[in-house]
């Protein structure tokens, strides 16, 4: 009797050898630690170039393979995001290669279950693709290509979220990285300087003497070189002063502490351009030179006067005039460095634009020791048609399309806001109300719908009236598993990816090499982009024959090979730092319609907004309630590193900061147990109190990306508490679009239970 | 039919282990609807006196979605179908190593049909039989006793409790009763 055989294994008939019975398994087993005394390898190694993925610093790593296993990754000299070195989000990210729960395989919903049950069934590349091309014509046939929106987040979202949606024919495409983080920076310098900021804040931070960082998450975010610039600034003796309502890790290392009170940033900001302008602590030859409506600023500002800013923020008057004046004396090598995370109470691009006029009267944009003008690379597209849509989804490299399509109907967020980039928690209501149109389906590509976006149940009512929904992952998140098609990515330690270009100071190309073999049936983004690209009859925008010919075609571009990569890693070409570069070429940076940098935005006015920014006042929480902040882990990014068992053997579990005189009346001491309610009634936690004289007695502060709620992430299912699921309100910036998160509040529920977590090497049964 | 010998046994023991474990099929399905998976098992229990599993056989998406989750989801618990993982708690590991050592050794060769790893059970059952066929008994159950009765031994239980689809769980259960059969007879051979 025999059962039907697969015939995917061959027995070489010539081959058989001898088999030996004793020993057991650890007969064959090759002793790891064999090699010669303090080597860790005992086979040849290869190195790979890559380009980490553990956060979005996107630091360029040497990848070290041994028998066909990744054993090691660091850091290399000659890359300006590594400089050699690496924080342990990077040194980790193998245990997420190897991670026994990741996606394996594509699954489609089983028949006749719900969306969230979690039921699941295997499917072929082909039957997946089939799937979703037969649901998305229909969407199609029905609504029109804009009733598709696509979510990405991660180095493969310019396939998800810019090219795919491009060519396919909808505006509706975002990423969590603008309109839930940086979209009023990105708007307020592109209205004042005409620049963006893009990814990696352009502070010349080797020749600074005097930083303000205000809500800067430096050190906790462990952006690599960024922290290395501004560890060797610390040590050259500049000073630092932290404006926060906690006592960060930067705090720590200050020279003053503002324990400002939350949402009174831009009274501190208007009293310091009160300061520098009345007491003509500016640089005028800089402001005459460079900036427009300088003179409607210093009549602006007169009623701001520190007193003024103190009875709001909570600080000395003194200290406000002291630190303006200590910023004037350190000018132009004082700075106020922009942060990234730059939503918070929804006035946050006049913040935004009053810290920039800050920096303006400093005279350091464009001059050593304040921002350099970072420049992106020379890097040609591969020659495709072009497409029908120019993505808006913005994101951290700057803002979105700048008009409006032609021929399709506009974003679904239009109107809502003056910004051009899409805004991600907008295309949720459409999704629900079917206003202004219906959004039908919706691509999700690494983008975690429950830990990001504010609102979580109405998120999953939104994903409930969709016709389709596409997540594209590596692990199985807590959205994902309500997708109707799961498409497994392949980790990046096992894919090529699209060249990463970096503005900067001197601009910088790196790329991605694959060091092992994806497992399983996993694939990388660009190859699922362009396989569903081509059924879905969009061939002709993916016209290159395979992806090294892609990349070698945009690199023979510059002169360059994809075998000349492989050697390097990374290119750096020439930049323009500094505005005396510019002007050596006769070039004008500002980009701004006057050509100048606009400190009076004549463009706001016309558009009915403030054309220099007013401080208005952040929504106060009820009675016995507590504002929520919350901010970022060494170790963690966002929700996405939180199955990795060394990263969580680190930092396994995030604890609520609480005043410690606070914790005292709760009768709460330190490590108790607590629920948090927030003023909608959400209930969170169990949360350890970390009770601490650090933070102030009107808020609370928690790291973001904890308490997952993914019983198949076996690592990081409810470990620590989430505080998105607490964001259940958010005030929309109106000019940029982004969402104001920081206007929820959280009362204290004494008496929760210790949770009884497994330790996590015996929970996760893996190595550690 | 009968199973009249120890090679027999084992050629059904393995021969249920690659089927049930690969990511199921149109030859699961039939096997399943011809009986042939029932009758087998119920004939290898006959012939190690093992009581014979009480196989449910659920509709074709029951065994799709239970696979999944037993197998590929993890959504009972870690149960990974790598006997590899089993022996080191991790993927890739040493005994991964050990294996495809072997295999390269011995002149096995997985093609692009094979989109797993290739410690995975089924792979190392289909090894294990296509060793057992050119007579190479001792290579068979080497691969038993040393890679799959250990990952039996460590997660039937698992599966047992886990199982809603009645096909999963009782076969697993029955497949380690059955390697820890060979084992016994080995080391009653060897004594």
């Amino acid at each position: 009797m025999k059962l039907r055989r697969r015939e995917f294994i061959k027995l070489s008939a010539a081959a058989v050898g001898a088999l030996s019975l004793g020993g057991g398994a650890q007969a064959f087993m090759p002793n790891p630690f064999r090699g010669p005394p303090g080597k860790w390898f005992t086979r040849e190694v290869s190195e790979v170039f890559s380009v980490c993925e553990n956060c979005f610093w996107r630091c360029g790593v040497k990848v070290y393979v041994e028998g066909g296993k990744v054993r090691k990754i660091d850091g290399y000299v000659g890359n300006p995001k590594s400089n050699g070195m690496l924080c342990p989000r990077g040194h980790g990210a193998i245990a997420q290669t190897y991670d026994p729960d990741r996606l394996k395989r594509p699954l489609i919903r089983a028949a006749g279950s719900v969306r969230g049950e979690g039921k699941y069934r295997e499917a072929s590349w082909d039957e997946a693709f089939s799937y979703i091309t037969e649901k998305m014509l229909a969407i199609k046939e029905r609504y029109g290509t804009e009733a598709v929106a696509f979510f990405g987040h991660g180095t493969g979202d310019r396939w998800f979220a810019e090219f795919l949606p491009g060519a396919w024919g909808s505006p509706n495409a975002a990423k969590p990285s603008h309109s839930l983080c940086v979209a009023p920076r990105e708007t307020a310098s592109m209205w004042t300087f005409g620049r963006g900021i893009a990814g990696h804040e352009q502070i010349d931070w080797g020749n600074t003497d005097y930083m303000v960082l205000l809500g800067h998450h430096i050190g906790e975010d462990t952006h690599n070189t960024q922290l290395q610039d501004f560890a060797m600034a610390l040590k050259r003796g500049a000073k630092l002063v932290v404006v926060d309502p906690r006592f960060s890790t930067a705090a720590s290392k200050a020279d003053r502490w503002l324990p400002i009170k939350p949402g009174t940033d831009t009274a501190l900001l208007l009293a310091w351009l009160h300061v520098l302008v009345t007491e003509e602590l500016y640089d005028r030859a800089y402001l005459e030179k460079y900036t427009l409506g300088f003179e409607e600023l210093v009549k602006h500002v007169q009623e701001f006067t520190p007193e003024w800013a103190a009875a709001i923020t909570d600080l000395p008057a003194e200290t406000i005039r002291i630190v303006a004046r200590e910023l004037a004396a350190h000018a132009p090598r004082a700075v106020l460095p922009v942060g990234r995370h730059v939503v918070w109470y929804g006035n946050d691009t006049q913040r935004m634009r009053a810290f920039f006029l800050v920096n303006i009267l400093l005279g350091n944009y464009g001059v050593p020791g304040g921002y350099y003008l970072s420049t992106p690379p020379v890097l040609p597209e591969y020659p495709h048609p072009p497409l029908p849509l120019t993505p808006a989804a913005g994101g951290c490299a700057g803002v979105g399309a700048a008009e409006a399509p032609t021929g399709f109907r506009p974003a679904a967020d239009r109107n809502r806001f003056f910004g051009t980039a899409t805004a991600i928690q907008e295309l949720i209501e459409p999704m629900i109300t079917g206003e202004p149109y219906p959004l039908k389906g919706l691509w999700a590509y690494g983008t975690n719908l429950f830990h990001s976006i504010p609102n979580v149940p109405r998120t999953k009512e939104a994903l409930r009236n969709l016709d389709l929904y596409v997540a594209i992952d590596v692990l199985p998140m807590e959205h994902v598993m309500w997708a109707d098609v799961i498409l497994p990515e392949a980790t990046y330690l096992e894919r090529y990816d699209d060249l990463i270009g970096f503005s900067y100071r001197n601009p910088f190309i790196q790329a991605r090499f694959p060091a092992v073999e994806p497992l399983w049936q996993t694939k990388p983004g660009w190859w699922i982009a362009r396989e569903l690209g081509i059924r879905l009859g969009l061939g002709e925008f993916f016209p290159w024959d395979d992806f090294e010919e892609y990349l070698d075609t945009r690199l023979r571009g510059i002169g360059s090979s994809l075998e000349e990569m492989r050697t390097k890693g990374t290119i750096i070409q020439r930049g323009r730092p500094f505005l005396a570069d510019w002007e050596a070429r006769g070039r004008n940076p500002f980009n701004t319609p006057s050509g100048k940098i606009e400190i009076f935005s004549q463009t706001f006015a016309d558009n009915g907004f403030d054309p220099l920014p007013l401080y208005t006042p952040p929504a106060e929480g009820p009675s016995g309630y507590y504002r929520l902040l919350y901010g970022r882990s060494p170790v963690h990014t966002f929700a996405r590193t939180h199955n990795n068992p060394i990263l969580m053997e680190m930092h396994g579990e995030n604890a609520l900061w609480l005043n410690a005189d606070e914790a005292a009346q709760h009768g709460l001491r330190h490590g108790d147990y607590v629920w948090l309610e927030n003023q909608d009634g959400v209930r969170e936690g169990p949360i350890k109190i970390y009770a601490t004289q650090r933070i102030r007695k009107d808020c609370v502060y928690m790291v973001h990306g904890f308490g997952h709620q993914a019983p198949l992430m076996k690592v990081a299912n409810s470990r620590g508490a989430c505080d998105n699921r607490l964001i259940t309100y958010y005030t929309l910036d109106v000019i940029s679009g982004g969402a104001g998160l920081r206007n929820n509040f959280v009362r204290i529920i004494p008496g929760a239970p210790r949770p009884r977590h497994t330790p996590l090497a015996q929970l996760a049964e893996r190595s550690l | 039919m009968t199973i009249d010998s120890a090679s027999d046994a084992l050629h059904a023991s393995l021969q249920l282990t690659a089927a049930l474990y690969r990511s199921p099929t149109a030859a699961l399905r039939d096997d399943l609807a011809s009986g042939q998976v029932a009758a087998l098992s119920d004939s290898l229990a006959l012939a190690l006196n093992l009581p014979a599993p009480a196989l449910l056989i659920p509709d074709w998406l029951t065994v799709e979605t239970s696979f999944v989750a037993l197998f590929v989801t993890n959504q009972h618990g870690i149960i990974p179908p790598y006997v590899g993982y089993a022996l080191d708690n991790e993927l890739l590991g040493p005994s991964f190593e050990a294996l495809t050592a072997l295999y390269q050794s011995h002149g096995f060769t997985l093609d692009g049909t094979f989109n797993d790893l290739p410690d995975h059970l089924s792979a190392v059952a289909e090894a294990a039989l296509l060793l057992l066929e050119a007579e190479r008994v001792d290579g068979a159950l080497l691969l038993a006793r040393q890679f799959l009765q250990p990952w039996f031994k460590r997660y039937a239980d698992r599966v047992l409790s886990a199982d809603g689809s009645g096909l999963y769980g009782p076969l697993t259960h029955f497949l380690k009763l059955a390697f820890t059969r060979f084992t016994e007879v080995q080391d009653e051979v060897a004594a």
